[in-house]
Formats: C-alpha cells, sequence, structure tokens
C-alpha cells in the first residue's frame, strides 16, 4: 500500500541575512523583509521534507505532499519542496490567514489535512526560524486527535501502520514507535536536506499548485479566532561599557577585579 | 521584453548560491589564501553532489547526456559561482565540471568517439592552444607554428604561450598555420595529445593570478591526418566563435567577484567608526558605494543582453565584447574601491579582496584585451553592423 505523507513548511526570512540587514517595523509589530533578499523554507521544515523524502528513496511509491500557509510568495515554499522531490502542493492563501498566530495556524493546517483525505504521517519542523514558538506541529496533532513525536533527527515505517522515530537524547538517543497517523517534528540532527536536482526542478516550475482559501476550507470564525496577542516586538539593545582596573602591581589588579566580578554577582 | 528571473532560473539559482555558502565557503577558510584546487578527497565528494544535482558539466547539451543548461542561465550561475577567494579562476573549484570544448561537437564521428566522449565522461582533460609568443591579440597574424604536410600526417613545428592547464591536459585544440599564404584562411585546428612524442611543456609561467599557466613547443610533432577539426585553412573561424561565446561566461564571473567585494564594503562600512562616526554615514564611502553598485548593474545588463543574444542565435560578437570590456574593467574598479573602503585590512590576505585584485587584473587581457574589443566594436558601429537605436529587429 503507497504511503501518504503530508510535510508542513514555513516561508521565513533568510536566517542567512546579515544581522545588519534585520529590521523591525515596531508600530506594525512586524519583521521588515531584507530588500534583495528572498525568503526561504525555514530550515528545520526542510528537515524535515528530508525524512520523508528518505522514506520516499526507500519506498519510491509513497507519494509526498508539500502544505505551506502564507501570503503569494510561500509559493516558493511549495515549490522548493517539490523541486527536492515532493509530489504534490497546496499553498493555503486567504487574507484572512494574514497574521495568525501558532493556535490559528495550526487549525487552518488541520482542516488542510482534512481536506487532504488519507495519509500516514504529518512531518514538521521543530520550531519555525523566525518566531520560533514550536506551537504549530503539537497544536496541529492535538486538533486532528493523531500521536506527536517530537524534535526527532529520524524516521522509518517498520510496517504499513507503524513508525518507529529517534530522537537524541543529552545522554543517548531515545528509540519510540507510534501507530499510523502520527505527526512527527524535526530537528537539526536530521543533517542536511538535499539540494534539489536539475531535472525536479524543472518538473516543479511545470507543476501546478493547488491554492486552498479560507472558504476551500471551512474555516469557522468563532474556532479560528487568535488565542495569543503579539503584545510587543523590538530588537534588543545591549550596552557595552568598559572599566580599567587600576591597582600597582597584577596581583593587586587580580584582586580588584575578583571583588568587582563578586559584587556584579557574575563570580 | 522580460527582464525577470523565470522560475528555475530562480531555484537553480538558489541551490548554487546555497552551495557555495555551505560547501565551498566553509572549505576555503581552512584552505592557503592562494589555493586553487581543493583536496582530491573533498573535490570527489562535492564533484559527486553537483551530479546528483544535475549540474554537473552543465554546459554539456542534453543530446550528449548533460543538463543543457542554456547560456543565459550559465551565465547567472557563472556569476554564482565565482563568490569566493578562488572564484574567478576556478569557480567551486571545478567541482561543476567543465564539460567539453564546444569546438568538438562539430568534430566528426571518430573524433567524437577519441575527444569527445572522454572530455563528457571526465576522462580526458582539454587545453587550448591559440595564443604565441610572438601575440595573442591578432592570432591570424601572429600564429607562426607551422604545419607541414607529409603523407598522411602533419609535421607541426613551433611554440605556443598561456596555455593553462597544458602540462596535465591529455590533449588540445592547436592552432596552426599550414598555408603561409593564406591568411586567416591559412590557420588549421589539430586535435593533439599531450603524449606525442615531440609535444614539449617548455615552463611553467607564473602570473599574477595564484596559478601558472605554461609554454609549450612543439619539435617536428607528427600529428595525423584525421585529427584535423573541421576542414584544413578553416581553423580560424572555429576559435574565433568560441572565443566570442566564452566571453559572456568570463564576463559574469567577474561580476560575482564585484557583487561579493560590495557585500563586504557596505557591511563593514556599517561597522566600522572613525573620528566619531561609522563610514557609511560619510559621503566619500557613500559614493563610493553607489559607483560599485552603479559599475555591477551596468555590467549585468551587458552580460545578460549578450547572452539573450547568444541564445536567440542572433549575431552577439558585438554585445559579448562590450559585456567583457565593461565588466572586467567594472569589477576591477569594485574592488579596488573596496579595499579603499577596508582599509589596511583591506590587503591582508585574510580577506579575499587583495587575490581578486590581483586576479581580475588579468581579465582586462585574457580572452582579448579591452583595446582589442574596442577595435572591433568601433569597427562595427562605423560599418553600422551595431548602432545606439532601440534595436526593433
Amino acid at each position: 500500500m503507497p504511503l501518504h505523507l503530508i510535510c508542513c513548511a514555513k516561508q521565513v526570512p533568510d536566517p542567512e541575512t546579515p544581522a545588519a540587514s534585520f529590521r523591525i517595523d515596531p508600530a506594525a509589530k512586524k519583521v521588515v523583509p531584507a530588500p534583495g533578499i528572498a525568503p526561504v523554507i525555514s530550515p528545520f521544515d526542510e528537515q524535515a521534507v528530508e525524512v520523508a523524502l528518505r522514506i520516499k528513496d526507500k519506498r519510491p511509491d509513497t507519494k509526498v505532499t508539500i502544505v505551506s500557509l502564507g501570503g503569494a510568495s510561500a509559493r516558493d515554499v511549495v515549490k522548493h519542496g517539490l523541486a527536492m522531490g515532493a509530489d504534490e502542493g497546496i499553498l493555503l492563501e486567504d487574507p484572512t490567514f494574514e497574521n495568525v498566530d501558532a493556535f490559528q495556524t495550526a487549525y487552518v493546517l488541520s482542516l488542510a489535512v482534512k481536506k487532504v483525505g488519507q495519509f500516514d504521517a504529518i512531518f514538521c519542523g521543530r520550531q519555525a526560524a523566525d518566531f520560533d514558538q514550536g506551537q504549530v506541529a503539537i497544536g496541529l496533532a492535538e486538533l486532528l486527535g493523531i500521536p506527536a513525536l517530537i524534535n526527532g533527527q529520524s524516521a522509518d515505517f517498520i510496517t504499513d501502520n507503524r513508525v518507529t522515530f529517534e530522537r537524541v537524547l543529552p545522554d543517548g538517543i531515545g528509540v519510540f514507535e507510534a501507530n499510523t497517523p502520527v505527526l512527527t517534528s524535526y530537528s537539526q540532527e536530521v543533517g542536511q536536506p538535499r539540494y534539489p536536482t536539475l531535472r525536479n526542478i524543472m518538473t516543479a516550475a511545470r507543476k501546478e499548485i493547488s491554492v486552498w482559501k479560507a472558504a476551500d476550507l471551512g474555516v469557522n470564525g468563532a474556532a479560528f479566532a487568535p488565542k495569543t496577542r503579539l503584545v510587543d516586538l523590538y530588537v534588543p539593545t545591549y550596552e557595552g561599557a568598559c572599566e580599567i582596573i587600576e591597582a600597582d602591581s597584577p596581583a593587586e589588579a587580580g584582586e580588584k577585579l575578583a571583588l568587582k566580578l563578586r559584587e556584579a554577582k557574575i563570580i | 521584453m522580460d527582464l525577470r528571473l523565470t522560475e528555475e532560473q530562480r531555484h537553480i539559482i538558489q541551490n548554487v548560491r546555497r552551495f557555495v555558502r555551505e560547501e565551498i565557503l566553509p572549505l576555503e577558510r581552512d584552505m592557503d589564501p592562494d589555493a586553487y584546487e581543493l583536496p582530491p578527497a573533498e573535490h570527489e565528494r562535492l564533484t559527486q553532489m553537483t551530479k546528483a544535482m544535475g549540474l554537473y558539466h552543465m554546459s554539456v547539451p542534453e543530446e550528449y547526456g548533460g543538463p543543457g543548461v542554456d547560456i543565459i542561465t550559465r551565465a547567472l550561475l557563472a556569476e554564482e559561482m565565482s563568490q569566493h577567494r578562488a572564484g574567478l579562476y576556478s569557480p567551486c573549484y571545478g567541482v561543476f565540471g567543465g564539460g567539453a570544448p564546444e569546438q568538438l561537437y562539430a568534430a566528426n564521428e571518430d573524433q567524437k568517439q577519441r575527444y569527445l566522449w572522454p572530455a563528457i565522461r571526465g576522462e580526458k582533460r582539454a587545453f587550448f592552444g591559440l595564443t604565441e609568443p610572438s601575440g595573442g591579440s591578432d592570432p591570424a597574424r601572429a600564429i607562426q607554428t607551422k604545419g607541414v604536410r607529409d603523407g598522411d600526417d602533419w609535421i607541426i613545428n613551433g611554440s605556443k604561450m598561456f596555455n593553462s592547464g597544458a602540462d596535465t591536459a591529455d590533449f588540445g585544440l592547436l592552432f596552426v598555420r599550414t598555408n603561409p599564404q593564406a591568411g586567416r584562411q591559412g590557420i588549421t585546428c589539430f586535435l593533439v595529445d599531450t603524449d606525442t612524442p615531440g609535444f614539449i611543456v617548455k615552463r611553467l609561467v607564473h602570473v599574477l593570478r595564484s596559478h601558472y599557466t605554461t609554454e609549450l613547443a612543439f619539435d617536428d610533432m607528427r600529428v595525423p591526418q584525421t585529427n584535423i577539426l573541421g576542414e584544413e585553412g578553416k581553423g580560424f573561424a572555429i576559435a574565433n566563435e568560441q572565443l566570442s561565446l566564452n566571453r559572456i561566461p568570463y564576463a559574469a564571473a567577474g561580476i560575482g567577484l564585484a557583487v561579493a567585494a560590495q557585500r563586504m564594503a557596505i557591511d563593514y562600512v556599517k561597522n566600522r567608526q572613525t573620528f566619531g562616526d561609522f563610514l557609511a554615514n560619510r559621503q566619500a564611502i557613500q559614493w563610493m558605494i553607489v559607483d560599485n553598485e552603479l559599475d555591477i548593474r551596468t555590467s549585468r545588463w551587458l552580460v545578460l543582453h549578450a547572452a539573450q543574444k547568444a541564445y536567440d542565435k542572433q549575431p552577439f560578437r558585438f554585445e559579448a565584447g562590450a559585456a567583457k570590456v565593461f565588466s572586467t574593467e567594472a569589477a576591477g574598479r569594485v574592488v579596488d574601491r573596496s579595499i579603499q573602503m577596508h582599509g589596511g585590512v583591506g590587503v591582508t590576505k585574510d580577506m579575499p579582496l587583495e587575490r581578486w585584485y590581483r586576479e581580475l587584473r588579468i581579465r582586462r587581457i585574457g580572452e582579448g584585451p579591452s583595446e582589442v574589443q574596442r577595435i572591433i566594436m568601433a569597427r562595427d558601429l562605423i560599418s553600422g553592423a551595431a548602432h545606439s537605436e532601440i534595436e526593433l529587429a
């Protein structure tokens, strides 16, 4: 029986953007996109796609579907997943999806997964590389009523209905198993995601992706209400000050330095 | 007219940009600042990656098993692939392959079996033997290496200069005067195996770049008639077509360095303070940054215009020359200004700027010096073959 794996991927500002180009709009509480630097698939999400594709490598009849919630530019994230080797892409795009919180994202994704229909496993990144909340994956599992295995480095199917999942622990590797359908999320231990091949890039460029609006998903006003409110968004400032310890000898200077550090509760 | 990138181009560029950032730059941090090749194991590992990406030998046409990446996309990628320390003369250290010399696609079947296919498979490496100690800008007159027919063979005597890679190549395309009375119709292109008796690597010639080139000598070197590429006396046309096409990625590679230098300069001036203020707030610096950008953007459009013409199979010699002249001179200016903005640190070997500065100087001479390009372009402008009006055809 061919497997069907669904990967959820978010578009984020390129984490490699030079710090000097990072800007926020405090009034709008938004990150201002750095000009000329294209946003990218969130790296943890890309690693989740990689795990799904490793399963497809072993079982080529596996179908991998990429789902992304975002603006029109998130189409690139879907196309990136297709270029990596996924089979189908779905973009969840609607004016009402702008500025959604983690719960709303999980809610819309859950409706999309239900609309997709049969699936065996969902693959997510452990957290998005922009706001780092790490709530969508477990929220999605909760809304779907399926088990969640999070922050893993690999997964595989033992049978068509059971997966094994590995997570790096401080003192070793934890191996878990769960019945399908299951949600899994991944961390950097997955290793390097594959480079899209030229052939897949060409195929992906020609492939139509589905665009689902709020109405297509039956988004319900009450259930779609945000659960969190962004109170403030600011770039922290760090102040550096230098104090020269003056003393007649190195030993005395060391003593004075130690006292200063003690006073500052550093040592 | 559409100046936007295609979706495929955007994804391929992102792919190569990521490759440079994640694979090349980290390796380069631990290498000698003048290194021009990777350790063999790393070269092999990365070559396997580019093969898996489908971008190995990207110029090789699909019917020859290559990806057949078009000249416009190749120009864009040349700009990406050069954005590292060794990038000008060793873009990504050659792990994207080089394909085979374009002229070999016009070879006969026997020659394709002996030279083209082994080159595509990576079993044989080639060099290009045009320039001689007597000059390279006017090969039709400067070529003095002589070929004399002897039965089914030709006996070749003479010398060549600036033949990069000839000391490690398996064969070369050698341009030889076979009819002293016929001018440019008296030059023939031979496919010459480097193990042929009489083929001599006379010396390695060290130059400004972090590598060397070669001087070759031929002493009664016997080459069979069957190794003539194309027809006897038609060698100059073979060389000429190829040189025009080469100028497009040649020009694009320089832009890549300029882009990288500009990025470094902007980053630096935003952080460096002098006399109580950031360099970025000084007008002298701001003008340099803008002049850099004007140079970069003008170069890019000239290169893409030439590439578009070549892609459309229209005459593109003028456009390729314009792109080559402007972008090689402009990239030199950009790196020069970027060093100036960096001050002393800009000329240290801690940064790639000093190497780029040296190596870019060669680009105003290699593949046809600026002055010769201008002579050719002037001829076209004066004859009306090229003009300033908006092209409607």
